[in-house]
């Protein structure tokens, strides 16, 4: 842990709170979940910290935030290679992106707000995953992903990621970004504090890094459902030269069983060997961040995942499942995004270095 | 090669399962149609932009769409005989002549009798019970998904272990895309993520 980091470990959330099977339950006992996280000095550094916010109990709150990088060496491109974020109790993820092309989510059309010293806007999405731009993942699409996180529960509210010596993150000053977190409270996932988050960008003293690149997939069109209770999704992604993999993580809701990714050989449609296993989450709501793996792969290779789910009853009943599923299969389906309680996911995050060309989406 | 005597032929033989898919009604646990000494038999579908199904025919072009997430897809089905479609794994590939897979991805289908006595894709207007084979982008390919030809191949395999195989030279097109132009771009070789395709 940096020295710069105090963690306040948050009492009474166990994991029987968390797993909970009924949202009817009332709110677990937290008396505190909070953090500090002191801005990198002058020069050394940015720190993003969000606007507090409330998410009443019952309810989600997504959110996309936009700023602009500032200016940390005189109008020129500048390297960090330390990122720490701090996420207080209730953090279901928080995804960085770099603002790309404007489809539906734009950044002009959202509420002016500060993310501290910072002029930013934001676009409140709140729970309204079938109407609000900030919940349609289309809308940022070609928009690469730069760091995430998700909640860090039993394991404190910090992520601290040191990249590899010699490799760091480019920052071009005036580049948009956005930062989405999105946070549940619910007897599942609970927020019993205000929302509260933190980014530390630490700048490397390398003079000459390799650039890291990342890659972000998002498996479409997925289903589980009733009739068929423990369905398997998988799919591949391409880099784009040979790469070396030094982080991962991944993401599902509740239904998920286990999120596994291998090395693929680029060639290969039957399914990697044990061995090139390098990410394994079995744990939807503290899905590890898989840091120092530092698993070179040749050129023409990718990435294999799978994403096993066991379907069951939702506590709010078949009724608003079945009134989410665009196939109106009446089979109870959760389907692909939106609310925690009623969509699932299958996304996966994956770093590399060094990036020589593009950094990577597949879908 | 596209293994099947007709695509969309009626077969007098055919024997139908109660299999009711589709509708309000989940898929019921087990649909075999066909002939249980026989050999499964299976063609390859593809939905066309204006959500009907139409064939895979060997050369020909199939629409790039653009799925709920992002990017570009082909939305690829199976019409099958012989097979238990209730469900079915699917695994999808596209591979570039020289046997570099561009893109392969496994899910489960469901399948219903049709009128000729195949099997064919529950709701063939939705997404679900085909593959949504990832097109584009795809990093690290050193030609174009657009407008080049590639290697569709489609495995099934029901529950009890029945398989059959499909495959067929196929051009993914942004002809019929919502905006060609961003397809184009989005579809070109060495396309770098989050560059103007506008």
């Amino acid at each position: 842990m940096a020295p710069l980091i105090r963690h306040i470990r948050s009492a009474g959330i166990g994991a029987a709170a968390l797993l909970a099977a009924s949202c009817e339950l009332p709110p677990p006992a937290v008396t505190s979940a909070t953090w500090t996280l002191d801005a990198p000095a002058a020069g050394e550094g940015f720190q993003l910290r969000l606007p507090t916010f409330e998410v009443p109990y019952g309810h989600e709150e997504q959110s996309c935030y936009f700023v602009r990088v500032p200016d940390l060496a005189d109008g020129q491109d500048f390297w960090i290679d330390h990122v720490r974020i701090a996420t207080s109790v209730g953090s279901h993820h928080l995804n960085v992106f770099r603002v790309r092309t404007i489809v539906g989510l734009d950044p002009a059309a959202g509420e002016p707000t500060k993310i501290g010293p910072y002029d930013a806007t934001v676009i409140y999405g709140h729970d309204d995953y079938q109407h609000n731009p900030c919940w349609a993942s289309a809308n940022w699409a070609d928009w690469p992903l730069l760091a995430n996180t998700q909640s860090p529960l039993d394991a404190g509210p910090y992520t601290d990621w040191q990249l590899p010596d010699g490799v760091a993150i480019r920052f071009s000053p005036g580049e948009m970004l956005m930062v989405q977190p999105h946070y549940v409270n619910g007897a599942v996932q609970p927020t019993p504090v205000a929302a509260d988050v933190g980014i530390n960008f630490d700048r490397s003293k390398v003079a000459d890094p390799m650039e890291l690149g990342t890659l972000f997939a998002t498996q479409q069109s997925i289903r589980v459902c009733q009739s068929q209770p423990a369905p398997t999704f998988t799919g591949t992604c391409r880099f784009p030269t040979a790469v070396t993999i030094t982080a991962a993580n991944g993401h599902f809701h509740s239904r998920g069983r286990e999120l596994s990714m291998y090395v693929w050989d680029g060639a290969s449609t039957r399914h990697p060997p044990a061995t090139d296993l390098f990410y394994d989450s079995r744990s939807w709501n503290n899905p590890p961040m898989t840091t120092g793996i530092d698993r070179p792969v040749p050129a023409g290779s990718g990435v294999w995942w799978n994403c096993s789910y066991q379907w069951r009853a939702p506590a709010s009943g078949c009724d608003t499942v079945n009134a989410k599923d665009p196939e109106h299969a009446g089979d109870c389906c959760y389907v692909f995004g939106g609310n925690t309680d009623v969509g699932e996911h299958c996304n996966v995050f994956v770093y590399y270095y060094p990036k020589l060309s593009t950094d990577v989406f597949c879908n | 090669m596209i293994r099947a005597a007709r695509l969309f032929g009626s077969l007098g033989l055919v024997a139908l399962a109660a299999c009711q898919g589709g509708g309000a009604q989940p898929p019921p646990a087990g649909c075999f149609v066909g002939d249980l000494a026989a050999s499964p038999a299976l063609t390859l579908v593809y939905q066309t932009p204006d959500l009907a199904l139409a064939p895979v025919t060997d050369g020909g072009s199939l629409p790039l769409i653009v799925p709920p997430q992002g990017g570009e897809v082909l939305i690829i089905g199976v019409r099958a005989l012989n097979i238990d479609g209730c469900p079915l794994t699917m695994s999808t590939s596209l591979a570039l002549p020289s046997g570099v897979v561009a893109a392969f991805e496994r899910r489960p289908v469901n399948l219903q009798p049709a009128r000729d006595g195949w099997l064919e894709p529950v709701n063939p207007a939705g997404l679900a019970n085909f593959s949504n084979l990832p097109a584009c982008p795809i990093a690290g390919l050193e030609q174009s998904i657009d407008g080049e030809r590639y290697q569709l191949t489609v495995e099934v395999e029901d529950r009890a272990g029945r398989t059959a195989q499909a495959s067929a030279t196929i051009v993914p097109t942004c002809d019929a895309a919502a905006v060609p132009a961003t397809c184009r771009c989005l579809c070109a070789a060495g396309y770098v993520l989050g560059s103007s395709c506008s």
